[in-house]
């Protein structure tokens, strides 16, 4: 580590060493102490970026949109019948979504949760 | 030498690959959420990114049964996906007739309070990061945002670390540039 290589490292990950290279970081840290004005100036920007606003959580339709996909997709082994089982739960499943659109607080959850935990599941548990 | 990436998803998609919903339910919740926000954070768009996750997870689905261990990391490849489906995206915008289409500007309504300022200081970030050529705000997104490893976040630009480093240091000059009064202001 010199100089020059730490300023390349602040320069592109910022002043935060939680995202400077893990095998650079405490030699890094090292010479941070002596580098006050380019830490600086990276944290400025640091402190800008994370301004901007959060994307929203991907939601509960979505997580159902996947998960009916996965259970039309080919997979080794599975029998016909149980992909058509598959495609019948996912189908309820996005039914029962598209009647709750309000955001839960549990984000995804729930959907995998009424997905995979009845007794009805179309897919095997194990993958056999 | 050949190089063996160690995998932490390469169970779980031998797994889905063999048709375990189990399986297909711990990806989805292990990385939906950053598919979906990296898509988000590329085009500006909330229904866009919805349909490039989901457009990720019907090539995982597929890709599933004959993925082979050793390569990339699985979540890689996925951000790979959602890297190119939103540059492909991206592309059609500009080949339209509204080359702004999904980015945001600020807000000119004028109601001088604190959860107004914000707000427009937010969504300065947020244009400043959208004008950025896509590459640069795809390393941006992931390094900064995600806290992607450097090693992952390359894979998935598919470039070295030092071209990684590279991208990065330019974009955060570029907004560094366009955002410098904000920094002032703050710091003034």
């Amino acid at each position: 580590m010199d100089k020059q290589r730490f300023q390349a490292i602040v320069s592109a990950y910022g002043a935060d060493p939680r995202r400077w290279p893990a095998s650079e970081r405490d030699a890094a840290l090292g010479f941070a102490a002596q580098s006050d004005h380019d830490l600086a100036a990276a944290r400025a920007l640091d402190v800008l970026l994370d301004l901007a606003p959060a994307p929203p959580p991907a939601d509960e339709l979505l997580a159902a949109r996947v998960l009916r996909d996965a259970a039309g997709a080919p997979r080794r082994g599975l029998m016909p019948a149980m992909a058509l089982a598959a495609c019948m739960v996912a189908g309820v499943l996005v039914g029962y979504g598209a009647g709750a659109r309000a955001p839960t607080s549990d984000g995804v959850d729930w959907v995998l949760a009424a997905a995979f935990d009845g007794p009805d599941d179309g897919w095997s548990e194990d993958g056999s | 030498m050949l190089h063996v990436v160690s995998d932490p998803d390469a169970d779980i998609v031998r797994r889905i690959g063999a048709g375990d919903a189990r399986a297909a339910e711990t990806l989805v919740r292990k990385h939906l959420t950053r598919i979906h926000a990296l898509a988000q954070r590329m085009l500006g768009d909330r229904a866009e990114a919805e349909d490039v996750a989901q457009e990720v997870f019907l090539r995982a689905w597929r890709e599933a049964p004959k993925w082979r261990p050793g390569g990339a990391k699985f979540e890689t490849w996925m951000h790979r996906v959602a890297l190119n489906l939103c540059y492909d995206r991206l592309r059609r915008r500009r080949e339209a007739t509204d080359p702004d289409a999904g980015l945001t500007t600020p807000d000119p309504a004028p109601a001088a309070d604190e959860v107004w300022l914000a707000r427009q200081r937010a969504m300065r970030v947020q244009a400043a990061l959208a004008a950025l050529p896509e590459r640069q705000r795809a390393a941006i997104a992931m390094c900064h945002f995600e806290e992607m490893s450097q090693a992952d976040a390359a894979a998935a630009l598919e470039l070295s670390v030092d071209a990684l480093e590279s991208l990065l240091a330019r974009g955060r000059r570029t907004l560094r540039a366009s955002l410098a009064d904000m920094s002032e202001t703050r710091h003034g």
